[in-house]
């Protein structure tokens, strides 16, 4: 069944934009509906892991965008910030510098977001990447350079 | 790049996040129970590419798209065999009426001899019929 081959892989992927697990969940679930939903316009010029991530992705980035616009958090939650958030989070198993990366890169634009966390973590090809996000690979490796060099940059002033 | 390996050198790779215990195994059940009854089926990668060789409303236009020279043909034939027919039914109209007329005139000129003889016989005096006989005589 294609949810059980990728329902993990495509967790993960949600689960590094969206940071929280009950969120993540959430997301997922709109993602395979709407996956359900359009399967007839899946027209196979890529593969389906490919469009599902892209499904996926674009699902996380909409969620992302509207707690932005609508934030449901308490301005309490807002001024701890979200390195303490997460450091707080019972699903979160990571250190203080963990959870200031994870800071790190929710702050960076969509694309070099995505393109760092697929880079990185999964070690997925750009050719690939340019699949999901529909993006050259030329446009994604400026993405990528310039997403690393936020990140480190944030790392040195947090020092 | 220098910064990649500052990135990597201070966390690694790994995966901060966690789930809670036995999620991904109620994962698929889960997912699955928020999807309407009708769109569930047999969706593995290998029906998926099935079903795109063989996809619904493609197939149907390409048989339209087939079909549609069969279409012109029959109806240009539906045209010409209706045109024949009705040139024919004209045709013999005209043939019928060109007969009717020329019989009408084979009447006609039948009637105005036939006039014309009992006319001219009419017009015999006395005089004539006694030099008739006589001459027969």
């Amino acid at each position: 069944m294609m949810v059980r081959q990728y329902s993990e892989q495509l967790y993960w992927q949600v689960r590094r934009i969206v940071l929280t697990h009950e969120d993540s969940n959430d997301v997922l679930q709109n993602a395979f509906m709407k996956a359900w939903t359009s399967l007839d316009t899946f027209k196979g010029d890529s593969k389906l892991s490919t469009w599902l991530s892209r499904i996926a992705i674009n699902e996380a980035l909409d969620f992302t965008r509207k707690q932005k616009n609508h934030p449901l958090q308490s301005t309490d939650d807002e001024e701890l910030g979200l390195a303490n958030q997460l450091m707080a989070d019972n699903y979160f198993d990571g250190d203080e510098t963990e959870a200031q990366l994870q800071e790190a890169i929710a702050q960076l634009p969509d694309v070099q977001k995505t393109v760092f966390m697929l880079r990185y973590y999964d070690e997925m090809k750009y050719s690939e990447i340019s699949k999901i996000l529909g993006t050259s690979e030329g446009g994604l490796k400026a993405s990528y350079h310039i997403a690393v060099k936020k990140i480190s940059e944030f790392f040195k002033h947090n020092d | 790049m220098n910064e990649e390996v500052l990135i990597n050198s201070k966390m690694g790779k790994r995966n901060p996040f966690t789930v809670p215990q036995g999620y991904f195994d109620q994962l698929t059940e889960q997912i699955m129970k928020n999807i309407p009854e009708d769109n569930i089926q047999d969706n593995s990668e290998e029906n998926i590419q099935t079903a795109r060789i063989q996809p619904m409303k493609p197939a149907k236009k390409a048989i339209m798209r087939t079909l549609r020279p069969l279409f012109y043909a029959a109806a240009c034939t539906c045209i010409a065999v209706f045109g024949i027919a009705a040139y024919n039914h004209l045709n013999k109209q005209a043939t019928d009426t060109q007969q009717l007329q020329s019989n009408i005139v084979t009447v006609h000129s039948y009637s105005d001899s036939y006039i014309e003889e009992a006319t001219d016989y009419a017009m015999l005096d006395n005089d004539d019929i006694y030099a008739s006989l006589l001459a027969d005589m």
